[in-house]
């Protein structure tokens, strides 16, 4: 079964197309990256899955649903948006979405709250961007979630919560569990995590495949495959 | 673990498995990490390091006993012969840099028989 289907989808806005003939499979257990550069669409197709804007043409299937109440129980998502309120300290975000989610895994989030070196005591808007980005992160893997949708995490973070997000992503992820859709425009940190990557430029896939196969394929890390096509 | 990450990363776990076996980091028989332990270490996909692990037994290198772990094979003759298979690898790759530094055939006859010997 897979975990999201999409077919031909569309997204257009008054002024421009942002999506254009888009078409993806997810099967469970896996991590799918897609890369491309700001502005190529990677948001969009990310706020599409999520459920927070309509597609103009085309069809999105996650668990054999379409995108609504019933399927936002079944997938997280983290984007670029701060979506927390300012005035929560850590047991409070933990109590608030442990309600909110109804498979929450209350021991992950304690583990992630030490790994993450959250503060305690400090409310959501006296963090810097970097420790708003570990919070969110937190959620995102606590959730129970089956499907977790991370929107460029190492956007303009700093060098050492990038760092911690990353090792978040090998160290966490519990592929038994959890499939993976991650977008980026910073390749290198995390190029081995991919099993499977779609480019996307100018709101079109424009190469794609299995990570190994690719690197095999042009001799050359996803990287550098992406200067190349995008 | 640094990987060149121009190549498969899975060939590169396959060959580090086996380096770890040649170099006596584990005997035949010994118990490997476990697939997500190793992902940790090394910083990669889990589906990763399982398919890595699985191309591995169908080798016949590695042996998973259900409940139990993944093993090293007790069979010698199989680390053995895997070993001659990557040393003569090597051994190629090795003369054909000799040449390009343009060592005669005769030198790189006399180096070939010596390594052979190993």
């Amino acid at each position: 079964m897979s975990i999201l289907k999409i077919e031909k989808l569309y997204k257009k806005f008054p002024k421009t197309v942002a999506l254009k003939n888009i078409s993806m499979y997810l099967t469970p257990g896996r991590c799918y990256g897609v890369l491309g550069p700001n502005g190529s669409g990677k948001s969009t197709l990310f706020r599409l899955i999520a459920g927070l804007e309509r597609p103009s043409k085309g069809k999105i299937e996650i668990f054999g649903e379409k995108p609504g109440y019933e399927t936002k129980r079944k997938l997280a998502y983290l984007g670029e948006g701060d979506t927390v309120y300012p005035w929560m300290k850590t047991h409070d975000v933990i109590r608030f979405y442990g309600s909110l989610y109804p498979f929450w895994n209350h021991g992950l989030a304690q583990n992630l709250v030490e790994f993450l070196e959250i503060p305690r005591n400090k409310r959501f808007s006296e963090l810097s961007k970097g420790f708003r980005a570990r919070v969110k992160l937190l959620i995102l893997f606590s959730s129970g979630a089956e499907l977790l949708l991370l929107d460029d995490p190492l956007s303009g973070i700093d060098p050492a919560s990038r760092e911690k997000i990353v090792k978040t992503l090998y160290n966490f992820w519990n592929p038994t569990h959890q499939t993976l859709l991650v977008s980026t425009h910073i390749i290198s940190e995390i190029e081995t995590i991919f099993d499977y990557v779609y480019f996307l430029s100018k709101g079109e896939i424009v190469l794609k495949g299995e990570a190994d196969d690719l690197r095999k394929r042009y001799k050359k890390s996803m990287d550098e495959i992406a200067r190349e096509v995008l | 673990m640094r990987f060149d990450i121009e190549r498969p990363i899975y060939l590169q776990i396959e060959e580090r498995v086996k380096g770890w076996v040649f170099a006596g980091v584990y005997g035949p028989g010994d118990r490997v990490p476990s697939v997500r332990e190793l992902a940790k270490k090394m910083k990669v996909n889990p589906n990763t390091v399982a398919k890595a692990y699985y191309e591995l037994e169908r080798e016949g290198f590695l042996v998973t006993k259900r409940g139990e772990g993944t093993f090293i094979t007790k069979d010698e003759k199989t680390i053995e012969k895997e070993r001659k298979r990557m040393l003569s690898y090597r051994i190629k790759k090795f003369v054909e840099d000799l040449k390009e530094l343009g060592i005669n055939e005769r030198k790189i006859e006399k180096i070939k028989k010596m390594m052979e010997e190993i």
